[in-house]
């Protein structure tokens, strides 16, 4: 065989490695070939937080309507407006935080939580005035404080009253709507306020030096979840995937896109770049499913029932309101739920 | 780049990439070293945490003091090892400061805890937990569990990062080889081509200008040694062209030299035959020459036979002369005898004194003769002699003349040269020098006439002056006076052969010179040998 030749084959099959390696290492990046189908119209109910920016870097990205998910985002107040929304069938998936869901699942929601997309220990907070006498948390005592019924506000505040042993039966307790927490605290109807974290901004900003902030971050630890009903969730367990999936691109972004994200969110919640700035930190964009949102709700469950904030006298299983899988199959270290 | 580079890059290449390789094994391997590092610290971490959240639940059971303990302790190595470890990932040290926060949370929740189980306990109210308690409790679970979740992540993270990095280094690995395989093989190939591709147009070049075709040049396709052997090979061929070209005018010129000689020997064969031509003609003038020359001879021979009829006649003169006395003598001697013999007077004594007398006479007679035949005689060959001697014998031969002439001859000798050549010859020339100034002096009737030979040596030389006081040769023969029958004498006197022979023998036959002149009163000749 002339040399030529052999030399010309030999580089053809070693061309041929290397194309075969290309192919491979394309095919298991690309995966399946994608179908075009319709685009999948979902009402996602997001409680005007700053906890629910991965739903809108989402959306305004586009991760949603990526994967064919035509998503349309209805803003609520709260998260348990945000569930409330979902459980009248207003929306297909809501934004709402560990307490709402104990609640919600105590009066017979069928709910499925399947993904946490965030996880802050200051999102709630009370804010005093010092004018009325408080500096510190034992300074509640005697005092009018107001809070968000039916939300992480008002088990914050149970919370760092227990923690600081200070009986309920020493405060005054006044129940606000969300906006309420800031004119009733400025105006001094109340002493105190136990709100949530971007209207505490607002309201040290008014305050100056005759605002004080206490936090119960040791103790807890609020979950920000994406819940749907368990029948949707059983029906639409492809979209619940994609929406996973895209939920997971919205954290990856804001991660690696703190100030693109920030931009979405201020946009969206007209706050100040400098107060944003400022609290962006306390908010761990993260999506998992850990076993702790678990043991949370758990304990939650047993403080709503004590409290008699439910007619419910027995322990739900809280396993059966999560749903594992779509987060399981994106990432599955993400998942510590136990099964 | 020439071939032998080429070779040894491509030689030292797979060097290169081992040495590659290992550098690059080297450094992933310190990196996986160090992951390996940071996983066995999650993993013991992970432990430890588990390990903690063990006595944290032993402790919300049994509520003893050792456990408390054992809790501190295993919850101040964590929290030691957590403040020691740093993380160069971002994600990895966000975990880390979650797992020192919860761990902070852990330790205020567990003191207040403590606290309020020691207090209780003190009181008295042992198992029967309050509210804050029971949530404190819950919470500690949950940090518990938050932070061994946190633990395991940071485990299965770096686990992943581990294998991940196994896996892009092992992937790396194959893809570098196969890059640098194929960098390798392509350069080999490239280079195996370009000297294939050079060997094949420097063998077409080859055999083109093998066949013939000196025009052809070998294009060089890289500087290498593949290249410079196709310049040298049309510089070869440049050269063979040159020389072929050389050769073919060379050709030409032999050929027309050839033809040039051809004709050269034609005109040579022609000059040949006008050459023997002329040869032939030259032998038949060189005959009339011969024969012209053998008439000169013999009127040469004749000449010297006039000469020495001449001398003989001169000779026969002198002998007379010399004999003139004797013979009177002699007569006188004869005469007396019969007188003496008439007077009675003569007796044996006076006749074998007359006898004798006469026998003297008739003996210089006898001798005189003898030396007239031996002066007479021609040398065979050259021989040295004294000049003096000859100019004595010259002097002896004529004197007898010159005495009757009243010519005085005096004789200078200056020295006594020796000369090499024929002795009578040369008193011939000297004979007939004096002979000729002896006739002058008796035509032209000189008062107190004489003659002087001067003998003396100049040069090397010997010089032999005669000169007489004769009045000397007009100038008009003198130049004349050496040719052949040249005489001013009537044809009774000269033959006109004397000077003519004596120059003759002198420059032609002694390598001499004889000349003549006038001086004072007379002439002058000057011989020189």
């Amino acid at each position: 065989m002339p040399k030529t030749k052999r030399m010309a084959i030999i580089l053809g099959a070693v061309a041929v490695i290397i194309g075969g390696i290309y192919v491979a290492i394309n095919l298991k990046a690309t995966g399946p070939v994608r179908v075009a189908r319709p685009p999948e119209r979902l009402i996602f109910a997001v409680a005007a937080v700053l906890d629910s920016v991965p739903a809108l870097v989402a959306h305004q990205q586009g991760f949603f309507a990526r994967d064919g998910l035509d998503v349309e985002i209805k803003f609520y107040p709260a998260g348990k407006d945000a569930l409330a929304a979902v459980r009248r069938g207003e929306a297909h998936f809501a934004t709402v935080a560990d307490l709402p869901i104990v609640l919600a699942t105590l009066e017979g929601a069928d709910i499925q939580i399947f993904a946490t997309i965030c996880k802050s220990g200051r999102e709630n907070s009370i804010v005093a005035r010092k004018d009325r006498g408080i500096t510190t948390p034992d300074q509640l005592r005697g005092k009018i404080v107001g809070l968000i019924p039916g939300t992480t506000s008002e088990f914050l505040l149970d919370e760092f009253l227990i923690m600081h042993g200070i009986p309920r039966t020493a405060i005054t307790i006044v129940g606000l709507n969300p906006g309420e927490t800031v004119d009733a605290l400025l105006s001094g109807r109340v002493d105190a306020v136990s709100t949530w974290n971007q209207y505490t901004a607002n309201l040290l900003k008014n305050l100056g030096d005759n605002g004080v902030r206490f936090f119960g971050e040791e103790t807890y630890q609020m979950y920000w979840n994406v819940v749907a009903t368990r029948d949707f969730v059983a029906e639409h367990k492809d979209s619940i995937n994609k929406f996973v999936k895209a939920l997971d691109r919205a954290n990856n972004y804001i991660a690696s896109n703190p100030d693109g994200a920030q931009k979405v969110a201020m946009e969206a919640f007209r706050l100040d770049p400098a107060q944003l700035k400022e609290v962006w930190n306390d908010y761990e964009f993260d999506l998992s499913l850990d076993h702790t949102l678990l043991m949370t709700l758990e304990n939650q469950a047993r403080w709503a029932m004590k409290q008699n904030k439910t007619t419910a006298r027995e322990m739900p299983n809280f396993q059966n309101f999560f749903y594992l899988d779509a987060l399981h199959r994106i990432n599955p270290a993400a998942v510590t739920v136990m099964r | 780049m020439s071939i032998r580079k080429r070779l040894a890059a491509i030689a030292i290449l797979p060097l290169a990439v081992a040495l590659l390789f290992s550098l690059y094994v080297i450094h992933k391997d310190r990196h996986l070293r160090d992951h390996r590092k940071e996983l066995q610290f999650a993993t013991t971490l992970a432990q430890d945490v588990f390990d903690l959240n063990f006595l944290s639940d032993r402790y919300l059971i049994y509520q003893e003091r050792q456990i408390k303990d054992q809790w501190l302790t295993k919850h101040d190595a964590i929290g030691k090892r957590l403040a020691e470890k740093r993380f160069a990932d971002r994600g990895n040290e966000q975990l880390r400061e979650k797992l020192r926060r919860v761990h902070r949370e852990m330790g205020y929740i567990f003191t207040l805890l403590s606290n309020d189980l020691d207090t209780r306990n003190e009181v008295g109210n042992a198992g029967q937990p309050d509210e804050r308690s029971e949530r404190l409790s819950g919470v500690l679970l949950i940090k518990a569990r938050e932070m061994f979740t946190a633990a395991v992540h940071l485990a299965n993270k770096k686990q992943h990062e581990l294998a991940s990095i196994r896996e892009r280094f092992n992937f790396s690995v194959i893809v570098l080889f196969i890059a640098l395989a194929s960098v390798i093989s392509v350069i080999s190939a490239l280079s195996s081509r370009s000297i294939i591709a050079s060997i094949a147009r420097l063998r077409s070049g080859t055999e083109i200008v093998a066949a013939g075709n000196l025009d052809h040049r070998v294009e060089p396709v890289a500087d290498d040694e593949l290249g410079r052997l196709a310049r040298a090979f049309n510089e070869m061929t440049e050269r063979l062209q040159s020389a072929d070209a050389n050769l073919r005018n060379s050709v030409a010129a032999l050929r027309l030299e050839v033809e040039e000689r051809k004709r050269a020997e034609e005109k040579a064969r022609s000059l040949n035959d006008e050459l023997e031509e002329t040869i032939a003609a030259l032998e038949e003038e060189i005959a009339d020459h011969q024969q012209t020359g053998e008439e000169l001879r013999d009127k040469e021979r004749l000449l010297i036979i006039q000469s020495r009829q001449a001398a003989m006649g001169e000779m026969i003169g002198n002998i007379a002369h010399q004999w003139r006395q004797p013979l009177n003598l002699l007569g006188l001697i004869v005469q007396g005898l019969p007188e003496s013999s008439d007077r009675g007077e003569i007796n044996a004594e006076d006749l074998k004194v007359s006898s004798n007398k006469a026998m003297q006479v008739i003996f210089h007679m006898s001798q005189t003769i003898d030396d007239f035949r031996n002066f007479f005689r021609p040398d065979k060959e050259k021989v040295s002699f004294k000049v003096c001697d000859a100019v004595s014998r010259a002097l002896s031969i004529i004197e007898g003349s010159f005495t009757s002439s009243m010519i005085t001859i005096e004789t200078r000798a200056m020295g006594d040269p020796v000369i090499h050549g024929y002795p009578n010859e040369f008193s011939q020339v000297l004979i007939n020098i004096l002979l000729n100034a002896r006739d002058a002096i008796e035509e032209r009737k000189v008062d107190n006439p004489r003659v002087t030979i001067t003998i003396d040596t100049k040069d090397d030389k010997a010089v032999v002056i005669i000169a007489d006081n004769a009045g000397g040769i007009p100038e008009e023969i003198m130049d004349k006076i050496f040719d052949p029958y040249f005489t001013t004498r009537g044809p009774d006197k000269g033959t006109g052969v004397g000077l003519f022979m004596s120059k003759t023998i002198i420059e032609k036959n002694m390598n001499g010179a004889l000349a003549a002149h006038n001086v004072g009163n007379g002439a002058e000749f000057r011989i020189e040998v």
